[in-house]
């Protein structure tokens, strides 16, 4: 009789952006829950029901030959003590730093077997300063790694902004990471049914692949510059020979692994009735078979890659050589 | 001595379900056959074979870890606090850190006491003196040397040794990368031994003339325990008992290890040395219960108590076992008739 796996919230977003301002806006709605919350720093954050633990972000790589393969040695550590205690909290909050990587945070979940039997990440919000993101993507590389993380996007001072401002802060996201659903915000003002208990990391979850706004073929303008950060969504009709892809898509998470941010798919394979889901953080993927195929359902594939300097057309000949 | 047939649950002196995860069980000194079970909501009852005597609320809300200490023992937690319970029930607060998420302890026996909060190492002396000390690395476990005059500390990174008697501020430094999580020195102080994140074992002879990985574990190896004169030490992590010889210069580096079988696919958490015989009690993830002997045999003394086996605990003189597991089952064995 196994308890529920505690949901694990993750706030990002580059110094200033409103992580603050949004964990205190969570922890004083009156939702009658009790979180703990894992801080870098105690700051302003008064609460009465909750459990603040503050923690010195301690990075390590796994002694598996994977340079990316990071994890959150304080969290495993905090988690692992909080997950003692008779009654678990509703749910648990981690807040990074403004300059934090998600993706240590992110593959604790994946890589700690502990970790994995009793919570489960639910969904990493970055907040963005909508004055200043613009800026802030040309010149800081964690905050283009923040926007490509993020599964909810919270544009701050969006109140502040002409609307052609907006549209090209929204630009500038969805040219890293079409894929996060953005809401606009004034101090990260939002509805908590938005944000919390969201299943972004269930492989149930993925039902579609479809960028959340502006469309396709609205694409941004590609540029050649050091450390691009890029999504790219690719769509195969028909069904994938599985003992080409499998290989493949090994190949791909090996040598493309630190490059590679997050993955996603939804696959059809020949022979199998099943539709199969996937996704990854780096290195670490994992992949199920979902559900059937309907009937009359399209059988097709859609694969999504968040990344830094990737080889779209690389990526794109070699799925393409999966196709039956 | 050899296994008899006798059935398993008849030796049960009891058996309690109560929702409430174990988080250590210590075999009380000067009192052969009571138990401490230290339990995940602050809780700690005091059980002998007539079943538990007294419940002490010792912390609020939690407790991380737990040692012997003097007739008792002594726990610490997220609320900052390090408590020493008696075997009376009497508890006398320590040491109160706000803020701090205490959840690793260690005692000597000339009365020091160490816990730490991820790199911070606070070490309580006898006179009530704090020692702070600052470990390059989130710290996964602490231990004293056999003679008490020095702490153990594995972390991220390796592990450090402090002299913490002496005003000697740089630890003896034992460096390996990667995080390491418990931690234990063979009895006669030649070697350390860390349980990594990677499932796997680092051994360093203490006086650094070796070192070696012990790997092909399928998990993390969380329990460690020593044949009584230090020759053997039993680990959890698959679902065979690994044992490694110690006897030896180098102990285990480039030798192999005894694998008994105990029950496939359910993969070991829990270890425990009888600390009079080549007798070893294993707990599983799946909560099954069995004693193995060294020659390679293993009986089965508990099945399918609901959740992994989080602690493991002979008694002092070596008739009962307690055992504690992770979504609160806890209870006593008699063990006599299996010897």
């Amino acid at each position: 009789m196994s308890q529920e796996k505690t949901p694990v919230t993750v706030l990002t977003g580059y110094l200033g952006a409103g992580k603050t301002t949004l964990l205190n806006r969570i922890l004083t709605e009156n939702h009658g829950k009790k979180y703990a919350v894992i801080v870098n720093e105690f700051g302003e954050i008064g609460i009465d029901n909750d459990l603040v633990v503050e923690t010195d972000e301690e990075i390590f790589e796994m002694n598996n030959g994977c340079v990316c393969c990071t994890v959150r040695g304080d969290l495993i550590r905090i988690l692992n003590g909080l997950m003692k205690r008779k009654t678990r909290f509703d749910g648990i909050l981690i807040e990074t730093t403004g300059l934090a990587d998600p993706a240590p945070v992110a593959q604790t979940f994946f890589m700690d077997d502990d970790i994995r039997a009793k919570t489960k990440l639910d969904c990493i919000i970055t907040a963005a300063d909508g004055k200043h993101l613009v800026e802030e993507l040309k010149k800081a590389p964690e905050a283009k790694t923040q926007i490509a993380f993020g599964d909810i996007i919270l544009l701050n001072k969006t109140d502040l902004m002409k609307r052609d401002e907006i549209s090209s802060v929204e630009k500038a996201i969805q040219k890293i990471n079409p894929y996060a659903r953005l809401y606009h915000t004034v101090k990260s003002n939002i509805g908590l049914e938005k944000i919390l208990d969201q299943k972004a990391f269930d492989l149930d979850r993925i039902i579609e692949l479809e960028p959340h706004f502006l469309k396709e073929n609205d694409h941004a303008h590609h540029h050649d510059h050091d450390d691009e950060v890029e999504s790219f969504a690719f769509h195969l009709a028909g069904n994938l020979k599985p003992q080409i892809f499998f290989p493949w898509m090994n190949s791909i998470i090996e040598t493309l692994g630190p490059d590679i941010l997050r993955t996603k798919g939804i696959l059809s394979f020949e022979n199998d009735a099943e539709r199969y889901v996937l996704q990854g953080v780096h290195m670490m993927i994992e992949g199920e078979s979902q559900r059937p195929w309907r009937e009359g359902e399209k059988r097709e594939s859609r694969l999504v890659f968040i990344g830094r300097n990737l080889n779209k057309q690389e990526l794109e000949t070699g799925f393409k050589a999966c196709l039956v | 001595m050899s296994l008899s047939n006798t059935t398993s649950k008849s030796n049960v002196l009891f058996l309690q379900r109560d929702k409430i995860h174990i988080t250590d069980i210590i075999a009380l000194e000067y009192s052969k056959d009571i138990f401490a079970f230290a339990r995940g909501d602050g809780t700690i009852l005091f059980a002998g074979e007539k079943g538990i005597d007294n419940e002490i609320k010792a912390h609020e809300e939690s407790l991380l870890a737990a040692t012997s200490f003097k007739d008792g023992l002594v726990t610490c937690s997220d609320d900052g606090k390090i408590i020493v319970t008696d075997i009376k029930g009497k508890t006398t607060l320590l040491l109160k850190e706000p803020g701090r998420f205490f959840d690793q302890i260690a005692s000597a026996n000339w009365g020091g006491i160490a816990a730490s909060d991820g790199r911070i190492i606070m070490v309580l002396m006898p006179e009530m003196t704090v020692k702070t000390y600052k470990a390059e690395g989130c710290v996964g476990g602490l231990s004293f040397t056999p003679s008490g005059r020095k702490l153990a500390a594995s972390r991220n990174g390796g592990a450090s040794i402090y002299w913490v008697g002496t005003e000697r501020a740089k630890p003896d430094d034992y460096v390996w990368q990667g995080a390491h999580g418990p931690i234990t020195i063979s009895p006669n102080g030649d070697f350390l031994v860390t349980s990594m994140q990677e499932n796997a074992l680092h051994i360093w002879r203490i006086d650094h003339t070796k070192h070696g990985r012990m790997g092909g574990y399928p998990t993390r190896i969380k329990a460690l325990s020593w044949e009584k004169k230090g020759r053997f030490l039993a680990t959890s992590g698959a679902d065979e008992l690994i044992i490694w010889p110690f006897h030896t210069k180098d102990g285990p580096i480039g030798q192999a290890a005894q694998q008994i079988p105990i029950r496939q696919e359910d993969f070991l958490t829990a270890v425990s040395w009888h600390p009079k015989s080549d007798f070893i009690a294993t707990g599983s993830e799946n909560g099954f219960l069995h004693l193995a002997q060294q020659n390679g045999e293993a009986h089965l003394l508990i099945d399918n108590l609901g959740s992994p086996v989080t602690a493991l605990k002979w008694s002092k003189q070596g008739r009962y076992l307690a055992f504690g597991c992770d979504e609160g089952t806890f209870g006593l064995i008699d063990c006599e008739t299996y010897f």
